[in-house]
């Protein structure tokens, strides 16, 4: 009967600690966000952390159905056409959205914010690159620097949420 | 001893699940403050120039097209308002350049072509998509794969 009480222990135990690893998250309050795009559920949302760590799983070609949370480092001043999103380690996700259906705010720079949509890797143009960098408000002389395609961490959003 | 076990375990359980709801999501993230509806960020979004509501509205046009060409009915008239992509005001007005005035000529050639010419439908409006497809490559790649679904296959 002892033996079976601490088996019974170690099994709550196990589970609970499953618990705590799956960051995933918890009720985040909607209503403390604005939303662009379509309406989703803020469930299952990942960390930056965590997304960063799919995408490295990841290759080209690939592609996976995700949502994410993180803060927004840099969006298009021109019209808030893309954004950039914190990865942790200087790492950053390229959000572009659906069928160019909806725009961000211009000002939404450092706003919290959650993504749905498709997840991939991506390669950037040099010509891409160049726009991107004049929407972004870069000088003549970092714009002129760009020279090769780059790599990049993607992301087509359906719907995002950002906090107000 | 029985209950002692069982007492600790469902403490356990609770205490991991009360834990669970308090984890913020974001590495970076405060813990989620109170709803307050009148403190927020204004946001400030983009107003449309002419020239993209002029690709909007053209768009449009080229969706009914397409349905029309794929239904074999008469796509209609040269639509006059195209010729407004010469004047109409940008969003950045430095991308009104020497590039998008040749591009912008070729387009209209590509859709006046498709209006004129009834026996190669397909084919002159499949290139009028490419003349948009080949501007916004260099001007502003966004819109490409939406623009990409006008292609009639």
């Amino acid at each position: 009967m002892k033996k079976l009480n601490i088996i019974i222990l170690l099994l709550v135990l196990a589970i609970s600690f499953n618990g705590f690893s799956q960051a995933k998250t918890s009720a985040i309050n909607t209503k403390e966000y604005a939303l662009f795009g379509d309406k989703f559920d803020a469930t299952k949302v990942l960390t930056n952390k965590q997304m960063l760590k799919k995408y490295k799983s990841l290759k080209k070609g690939d592609s996976v159905a995700v949502k994410f949370v993180s803060n927004i480092k840099e969006v298009c001043k021109k019209k808030g056409c893309w954004m950039q999103m914190d990865l942790t380690d200087n790492q950053k996700s390229f959000v572009r959205f659906k069928d160019y259906g909806f725009f961000v705010p211009l000002n939404a720079d450092n706003s919290e914010a959650i993504v749905n949509g498709i997840a991939y890797i991506d390669v950037v143009t040099v010509d891409e690159l160049k726009h991107y960098a004049k929407d972004g408000g870069k000088s003549k002389a970092e714009i002129d620097k760009i020279k090769k395609p780059e790599i990049t961490y993607a992301f087509k959003a359906t719907g995002v949420l950002i906090k107000k | 001893m029985k209950k002692t076990l069982l007492l600790i375990a469902l403490s356990i359980v609770i205490f991991s699940c009360q834990k669970k709801n308090e984890k913020p999501a974001n590495e970076n993230r405060k813990e989620v403050k109170e709803l307050d509806s009148t403190v927020g960020k204004q946001f400030e979004m983009y107003t449309m120039s002419e020239m993209a509501a002029l690709m909007e509205q053209m768009y449009v046009q080229n969706s009914i097209v397409k349905e029309k060409i794929s239904k074999g009915e008469a796509i209609g008239e040269f639509p006059e308002y195209y010729l407004k992509i010469h004047s109409a005001s940008f969003t950045d007005e430095e991308d009104n350049d020497l590039f998008f005035k040749t591009n912008a000529k070729l387009f209209i050639e590509a859709q006046k072509t498709l209006y004129s010419d009834s026996k190669n439908l397909k084919e002159n409006y499949n290139a009028g998509v490419d003349a948009c497809i080949t501007c916004h490559e260099k001007k502003c790649g966004g819109p490409i794969p939406r623009i990409k679904k006008l292609y009639l296959k």
